[in-house]
């Protein structure tokens, strides 16, 4: 049946072949651009090449991540992650601290290779910028007590591990807005109703759970890990509540760094380079 | 074409009507109309609370009526809206105001009164310079050539037609002080007065009473040789001396506080909150002390990433100390409106944390703040 089939296929005339044009010429196009695309030059990665140097925008205002020292110089996990990823390019790297607005023109009109910034993608410029893989994750984390402390199970809900604890946020934050939800959430249910406790800062959400006033602590990541190196016994919950992910910001047109930058980043996080760099800048529970 | 052609080509056109019928069967249902309760009122005990709601870009019916009914619970009588001259116009002369009646008609059923600021987006039928083509990239959005600026103002004109009555405060474009709002040309204070003279007799013919809002500029401290933006309280002045005073009934202006309080003195070289005394003396000194002043936009931002954020604690604080500040000291402010209500869709960016709601509707503290504030 099937030979049957395939020969009046093939030897039927008009409207048959119609089809057969229609999906050759859709296809021949598709080939073509795609062959275009992949012939437009990457500017940068040849330049790159060509030089030896990657030319990182960075917004130094935001320690641990990127700040300026009292002698003028550039530190911070970033600045650490560029020089890394410049020697694995064999790339002398050069920086240029650019206020946080203007990072990602920086690389669409080409003055800068990538944007190592502690940025977060953002999904509406992919027309103009391409995104790495994340080599940090940011965002709400819930800390609890090494011993004792309720930890989030494997595939359950934050709203579940909430259930009838007593959550220290600071006022207004992105804990604050979770946890918050959570007791509308099991309101009137007296035994699982959550008791959110706000306080002014970040620092102060977390003594309270250290001083036993709190079963939790819903704050910021960089802080929870900061707080985490100086007070043993302390753990996190779990992933992040509210993952925000940094990744490297390229031009859109940089098809051949983007990947490098990948191949580099993915070697670097099993080689144990990017642990070890986020253990040096957030501790151990960063890494 | 042979007979067998023909039953090919039939099979082929069956084979295409049937893959038509299966995408349509995938696409979602159409959601249910909304239908639109009795009226409501806002129950404030400070009529200065105003936000800029931004639902511009939202498609959802039930979304729009869902963002004014926070508002409205927040104790916001007064609300400032987007209305972007391209979705009105895409093509010149042909008008369709679906989304824009939608807007209106609910936030007016909601017990809200709108502010609705007028231009940014040009159509691309009217950015055309001279002999630049529209796809060009520097014929940019916000493009909009002095040869076109009657169109903008018979779009202004049919606005203020469709909707007297309904919209009774109108704002004439937005930041025109920076080059990224007046297409990435040297801004123009001369220009821009010529393009609000223009809308202004436009809107009163339209509306005799309806109230033309200029300026909304961007607190900047720029000096004139700057490519990106010009000083706001230079700006005005030179606006002023080109005549735009008697081209308003009110001005429009951003009170951003960035890292201070809001009760930081002001000062030329200093961008707060209190720049609106700055902008109001250049107001009384070119004798316009009679025109009121509209905050269409201002307030604090909490990211931890930017760096003219505060804490979270700090943003709620000084959001309410403005408003009492407002209040008690700047009787010509109506309305202090704050950027913004919600966005439709997360940015990714430090803008998410000037937002009062989620894209989730959501209220976050500071919400729930002004509403306690305003309404107990």
């Amino acid at each position: 049946m099937g030979d049957k089939v395939s020969k009046r296929r093939w030897t039927a005339d008009g409207g048959q072949w119609l089809g057969v044009i229609v999906f050759a010429a859709v296809a021949a196009l598709a080939m073509i651009w795609v062959a275009s695309q992949q012939r437009e030059e990457d500017a940068a990665w040849a330049r790159i090449r060509l030089t030896g140097v990657l030319r990182v925008a960075t917004d130094a205002s935001y320690p641990p991540f990127s700040a300026v020292d009292e002698n003028g110089d550039l530190f911070g996990f970033d600045i650490d992650l560029a020089e890394a990823l410049g020697r694995r390019l064999g790339a002398r790297v050069e920086f240029e601290n650019i206020a946080y607005d203007a990072l990602l023109a920086a690389v669409v009109s080409g003055r800068n290779d990538v944007v190592i910034s502690a940025f977060i993608p953002q999904l509406d410029k992919l027309h103009e910028a391409a995104f790495t893989r994340p080599y940090f994750v940011s965002g709400t984390v819930a800390v609890v007590k090494e011993e004792g402390g309720r930890k989030k199970e494997e595939g359950g809900s934050w709203a579940d591990w909430a259930r009838g604890q007593r959550l220290a946020v600071e006022y207004g934050a992105g804990g604050d807005v979770a946890a918050r939800q959570w007791a509308r959430q099991f309101a009137g249910q007296q035994a699982a109703g959550v008791t959110v406790l706000p306080q002014p800062t970040a620092q102060d959400a977390l003594l309270t759970l250290v001083n036993g006033a709190a079963d939790a602590a819903l704050v910021d990541a960089v802080t929870a890990y900061e707080f985490l190196r100086s007070q043993p016994g302390l753990a996190l919950a779990g992933p992040p509540i509210e993952p925000e992910p940094y990744a490297i910001a390229v031009s859109a047109r940089s098809r051949e760094l983007l990947p490098a930058l990948n191949r580099a980043l993915t070697e670097m996080e099993a080689d144990g380079t990017l642990p070890d760099l986020r253990a040096k800048w957030f501790g151990e529970a960063a890494r | 074409m042979s007979p067998q052609a023909l039953k090919l080509a039939g099979l082929w056109l069956v084979r295409a009507l049937l893959l038509a019928l299966v995408f349509t069967l995938i696409q979602p249902p159409p959601a249910p109309p909304i239908v639109l309760g009795p009226p409501q009122t806002v129950v404030t005990r400070h009529p200065i609370v105003c936000t800029h709601t931004r639902v511009t870009d939202e498609v959802e019916a039930w979304k729009i009526l869902r963002t004014f009914e926070m508002v409205r619970q927040m104790g916001a009588p007064t609300i400032t809206e987007y209305f972007p001259w391209a979705y009105y116009e895409a093509r010149r002369g042909e008008y369709n105001w679906l989304h824009a009646d939608v807007r209106i008609d609910y936030a007016r059923n909601q017990g809200l009164t709108v502010i609705a600021r007028l231009g940014g987006i040009v159509p691309e039928w009217a950015r055309k310079p001279g002999d630049l083509a529209p796809d060009d990239p520097q014929a940019i959005h916000t493009l909009l050539p002095e040869e076109r600026f009657d169109d903008f103002g018979e779009f202004v004109y049919q606005f203020v037609r469709r909707y007297a009555g309904r919209v009774r405060h109108i704002i004439i474009w937005n930041e025109p002080n920076v080059t990224l709002e007046w297409g990435f040309r040297p801004v123009d204070p001369e220009a821009y007065t010529r393009l609000l003279r223009l809308a202004y007799a436009r809107a009163k013919e339209a509306d005799p009473t309806v109230n033309v809002l200029g300026g909304a500029l961007a607190p900047t401290l720029e000096p004139a040789t700057s490519e990106l933006a010009l000083n706001d309280l230079l700006y005005l002045e030179r606006m002023y001396a080109a005549g735009a005073g008697e081209a308003m009934d009110a001005l429009a202006v951003h009170a951003y506080g960035l890292r201070f309080p809001p009760e930081e003195p002001p000062a030329a070289d200093a961008l707060n909150f209190r720049r609106v005394e700055l902008l109001r003396e250049i107001m009384v000194r070119f004798g316009y002390g009679d025109q009121p002043i509209y905050i269409t936009e201002g307030g604090w931002n909490d990211s931890p990433r930017w760096t003219h954020a505060v804490r979270p604690l700090a943003r709620i604080e000084y959001t309410l100390r403005a408003f009492q500040w407002a209040e008690s000291n700047w009787p010509y402010v109506r309305a202090f409106c704050i950027w913004a209500f919600r966005y439709p869709a997360p940015q990714r960016s430090y803008g998410d944390y000037f937002t009062l709601v989620t894209p989730e509707f959501t209220p976050k503290p500071i919400y729930e703040a002004i509403r306690e504030w305003a309404t107990k």
